[in-house]
């Protein structure tokens, strides 16, 4: 029982892992307070339930066709991120919030306010090991994650252009001195950010039911592992992650799906309380 | 003496803006006169008029730099605190109401006081997530709130010489706390108050150097705030009857007040009452034809020009930034 609680904890837990790594290259080089991660996310999902339930596609094709998608959209939203002034933080989260409320209002026009999910019947399929049973698509999740997070590791620590990001995130001025291209930095982890969305969108609609409004508690997720971890800070990201993923998972069984919500919301002010600085103060 | 051309400065703007909108008010409550076929029309006005009132409070928590993403837990706790007190005692709505502007009210200083360290986008995160927290209590204390269920049969306004409960009843009533609301607010943000809000806004620093009480002057600001967030929802609870959870507690009436006030024009006393009217007009004659499912879209469309092309807001446009003393 707490065996299988701590797996599907795991599992939970990386996919959280992902969308708060996007969320926090998109902070890192853009100070972009991005309030619509969420909605970003259930826009994969829906690009991906389209592919699958309309044209026909399974699952794997999908994937890509929800990560191009968000990234096409990523070049319009860095375009118009670059338009907003200071003070940055503020004015992005008022920005973003518009950005919520139109998104939710257009996937109510495209898609109706119904839940809907990818039907991918192969992952209901259970396999023992270590006479523990994980279905196929925890398992899938998990490894999903667990690829993404380490080439995303193996790209910030040991490569040139890792090293270039990272010292973008740490201060944009003095790493333009250096001779980075600091501009061009901040595209590409802008967009690998939002790809990472794109990612985990078709997943998130595979696993949990999709709906109009169904992406803040996605967004509040993301902006606690990343203010608990640090921006760009790869590693503890991922043990935040988990940690989440765990406690989502421990409350809903003790208390109820009732209490989620309420107990991610609890965890938010909390953090903030302890770390009133937020996203600043992680160095 | 530059204190002295201030005033003066303040003065000459300041008289005739009065007389202009008392003058629409007045006119206001001549519509129902003129109009009274038309309920429709009656009744997209006072949906505006209630969404005024509470663009107003959230801009006067707004004129210290706190922009709050959660002011639907004081709207929310004003609905259920009115209507549980109307139920319980049985009285009138007009009694009631005042207790849930005081749940709205102690919400938002227990809020002020537990954030007080939290600046910018912070707060407004902290804000974002205190919804979740009533909500989830209206949700599951059964025995009190009936749960999702809901409140049924909350008692409507009464107006002597008009039927209970109509069109005009919640027009006057709207008409007239938007009123009330507008003078408090107005009289606040005119007085030391509220310029020692502006300061605080500008720079917080200096203000307390100069001897600015930043904690005394945010937690009165956000408890008024809570206050009228707290009737708006009162009022909002007897006119509909029944309350859910979900539906009071929801990022609707969070985003609501912030999209109107920032579109109004978040730098003047009469910028959301104007943001609110001219949204809601459009939302409801336009975008509700065309984009039944989602017109609310308006809203979020609304905040994204602002912030990029407006920060002013549509008084700003007209020349209220020419004033000065604006800010960020």
């Amino acid at each position: 029982m707490y065996l299988k609680l701590l797996i599907s904890g795991l599992a939970l837990g990386s996919f959280y892992a992902i969308i708060a790594l996007g969320f926090s290259m998109i902070f890192g080089v853009t100070r972009v307070f991005n309030l619509a991660h969420g909605e970003l996310l259930l826009a994969g999902g829906y690009v991906a339930y389209v592919a699958c339930e309309r044209f026909g596609l399974g699952f794997w094709p999908s994937v890509p066709i929800s990560v191009l998608a968000l990234t096409l959209l990523g070049v319009i939203l860095y375009r118009v991120f670059r338009v907003i002034k200071e003070p940055l933080e503020l004015n992005t989260i008022v920005f973003t919030f518009g950005l919520v409320i139109a998104l939710q209002n257009l996937f109510l026009i495209f898609f109706s306010a119904d839940y809907r999910i990818l039907t991918t019947p192969e992952w209901s399929t259970t396999i023992e090991i270590f006479n523990v049973s994980f279905t196929r698509g925890q398992l899938t999740m998990f490894l999903t994650a667990f690829i993404s997070v380490s080439a995303l590791y193996f790209l910030l620590r040991h490569t040139f252009w890792g090293k270039a990001l990272r010292a973008t995130i740490q201060d944009r001025e003095a790493a333009g001195l250096l001779g980075i291209d600091v501009e061009k930095n901040s595209i590409l982890a802008f967009l690998g950010g939002i790809a990472l969305v794109g990612l985990a969108g078709p997943f998130f609609a595979s696993f949990h039911y999709i709906h109009p409004t169904g992406g803040i508690e996605a967004t509040l997720i993301a902006i606690i592992v990343t203010i608990v971890a640090g921006v760009g800070h790869v590693r503890a990201i991922i043990w935040a992650g988990w940690g989440m993923g765990l406690l989502e998972n421990l409350v809903t069984t003790m208390l109820g799906a009732a209490f989620r919500e309420g107990v991610t919301s609890l965890v938010l002010i909390a953090i903030l309380l302890y770390k009133p600085c937020g996203l600043a103060d992680n160095q | 003496m530059k204190v002295i051309t201030l005033t003066l400065h303040l003065h000459q703007r300041f008289f005739p803006k009065v007389l202009t909108v008392t003058g629409f008010i007045l006119l206001l409550f001549l519509v129902p006169l003129l109009a009274i076929q038309s309920s429709f029309l009656l009744q997209v006005l006072s949906t505006s008029f209630l969404y005024a009132a509470l663009s107003l409070s959230w801009n006067l928590l707004a004129y210290s730099g706190h922009i709050s993403l959660g002011h639907a837990a004081f709207f929310g706790l004003g609905a259920y605190g009115s209507a549980l007190f109307a139920l319980n005692f049985d009285t009138d709505p007009f009694t009631s109401i005042w207790a849930g502007g005081l749940a709205g009210a102690l919400l938002a200083a227990f809020s002020g006081i537990l954030f007080a360290r939290l600046r910018g986008a912070y707060f407004a995160l902290a804000t974002l997530a205190l919804v979740e927290i009533p909500k989830m209590i209206a949700d599951n204390w059964v025995s009190l709130t009936r749960g999702s269920l809901g409140l049924l049969n909350i008692p409507p306004f009464k107006l002597p010489l008009i039927n209970a409960n109509s069109n005009l009843t919640i027009y006057l009533v709207n008409l007239s706390s938007l009123t009330i609301l507008l003078l408090v607010v107005a009289l606040i943000l005119n007085s030391r108050w509220g310029w020692a809000l502006r300061a605080l806004r500008q720079d917080e620093k200096v203000s307390m150097t100069i001897g600015i009480n930043s904690n005394f002057y945010t937690l009165i600001t956000i408890s008024v705030s809570g206050f009228g967030a707290g009737i708006c929802g009162a009022i909002f609870a007897h006119s509909i009857g029944i309350i859910e959870p979900g539906m009071v507690f929801s990022l609707h009436y969070s985003a609501l007040p912030m999209v109107m006030a920032l579109f109004g024009g978040r730098f003047s006393v009469i910028g959301p009452v104007v943001g609110s009217l001219v949204l809601t007009l459009l939302d409801q004659f336009v975008f509700q034809p065309i984009f039944p499912a989602g017109h609310q879209i308006l809203y979020g469309l609304a905040i994204m020009i602002t912030i990029l092309f407006m920060p002013g807001g549509l008084m700003g446009l007209l020349g209220a930034r020419k004033h000065g003393i604006t800010g960020s």
